[in-house]
């Protein structure tokens, strides 16, 4: 084909534009997240001693990071999702350093007495195993709107969505989890967020083609 | 047309990828089309508020490797023409002068003189204020106009 028949062919059906991809990945979240905190209140459901918690230091701390971080890497994704723009990255440290200073925190506070036992928590497996199911939906909508996006790093973009879709699930697990410490958190929310970030990764080399 | 400029100024890009890759005169040809396909299917991604150069540029990038990696897998794009995308995330990275001012006579006259002003000369917003003597503000709303203009005329027949 002559690259002006090419030309003249796209002239005649320009017109109607879709809507920017921030509008479809949010309306995809609005959705996904919706399914997933369905789920969470039909599987697990707040804790027990919610009321209480929810008045110590450490279980709103996690909360909050859990939910900064996804807040923080929603923009990461949709700037990776468009050619050429600028993407927030670095404001995803602001995250990694509340972590950090909790955890210092944490060790500086509560003493290094009994740090490895807050570490490894009451129940780490349970933390690995519902991270990314709660991570599930975020994530198939995610890479649903984003075929709709143009991103020139397919893998990166998927990892990020990866980041974010994990954040949802800590912070939607977070609030029926009894381990609190940020020690607890940095091991074990991390790696788990680790494990949605690496399979988003591999989805968007394969999915995110155009 | 807005299309034509936008062509050539992807088969400047793409001459480059396909020089370093041994390339043909054809499958440059085959990098533009896919390019303006893309950025037919994929307009809705460029940001109205954002320079026209570095998504343009981004997408060929992106069709130049896609068809560098299909012709068997020598995937040589070295690494100094990556030099100027690393550094592109902030200001630079514009369509080249000629194609703006061509670009440019689209518009009206202030906005024209103003985009030229900016994007050829390099002023800043502020010392383009100073030069049309208006406010800093204006300056903004009408670069925001002539770039609304120009995509306007490049999604639609120019």
């Amino acid at each position: 084909m002559r690259t002006e028949d090419l030309i003249d062919g796209l002239a005649r059906q320009a017109g109607e534009q879709a809507s920017p991809v921030e509008n479809r990945f949010g309306l995809a979240e609005a959705a996904g997240v919706t399914v997933a905190v369905g789920l969470f209140l039909a599987v697990l459901g707040p804790r027990a001693d919610f009321a209480d918690a929810i008045n110590t230091p450490w279980y709103p701390i996690k909360l909050l990071i859990m939910g900064g971080l996804a807040a923080l890497a929603f923009p990461v994704v949709t700037a990776l999702a468009r050619p050429g723009a600028s993407v927030p990255a670095t404001y995803l440290l602001l995250a990694a350093a509340a972590l950090a200073a909790a955890m210092v925190a944490d060790l500086v506070l509560v003493g290094a007495d009994g740090a490895s036992g807050r570490m490894f928590g009451r129940n780490a497996t349970s933390c690995m195993t519902f991270i990314p199911i709660f991570a599930t939906a975020p994530f198939l909508a995610a890479f649903i709107a984003l075929r709709h996006g143009a991103p020139t790093r397919p893998g990166l973009t998927g990892a990020a969505v990866g980041l974010f879709c994990g954040a949802i699930g800590g912070f939607l697990y977070g609030i029926f989890c009894p381990d609190d410490s940020p020690l607890f958190v940095v091991v074990w929310y991390s790696l788990a967020i680790a494990i949605v970030a690496a399979a988003g990764f591999i989805v968007g080399r394969l999915a995110l083609r155009w | 047309m807005l299309l034509d400029e936008l062509s050539r100024f992807i088969r400047q890009i793409a001459r480059r990828s396909a020089a370093n890759a041994q390339l043909s005169g054809a499958d440059v040809e085959d990098i533009v089309q896919e390019t303006l396909l893309a950025i037919h299917l994929k307009s809705h991604t460029w940001n109205e508020n954002e320079l026209l150069g570095p998504w343009v540029r981004a997408i060929t990038r992106y069709k130049s490797i896609d068809i560098l990696r299909r012709r068997g897998g020598r995937l040589h794009v070295p690494i100094d023409d990556y030099s100027e995308e690393l550094a592109a995330d902030s200001d630079e990275t514009q369509l080249p002068a000629r194609d703006i001012i061509r670009m440019a006579t689209i518009l009206p006259e202030r906005q024209k003189s103003i985009v030229v002003a900016m994007f050829v000369d390099g002023l800043s917003t502020g010392e383009a204020a100073a030069r049309f003597a208006m406010t800093e503000g204006a300056v903004r709303v009408n670069v925001h106009r002539a770039l609304a203009a120009l995509a306007k005329k490049f999604g639609d027949k120019g």
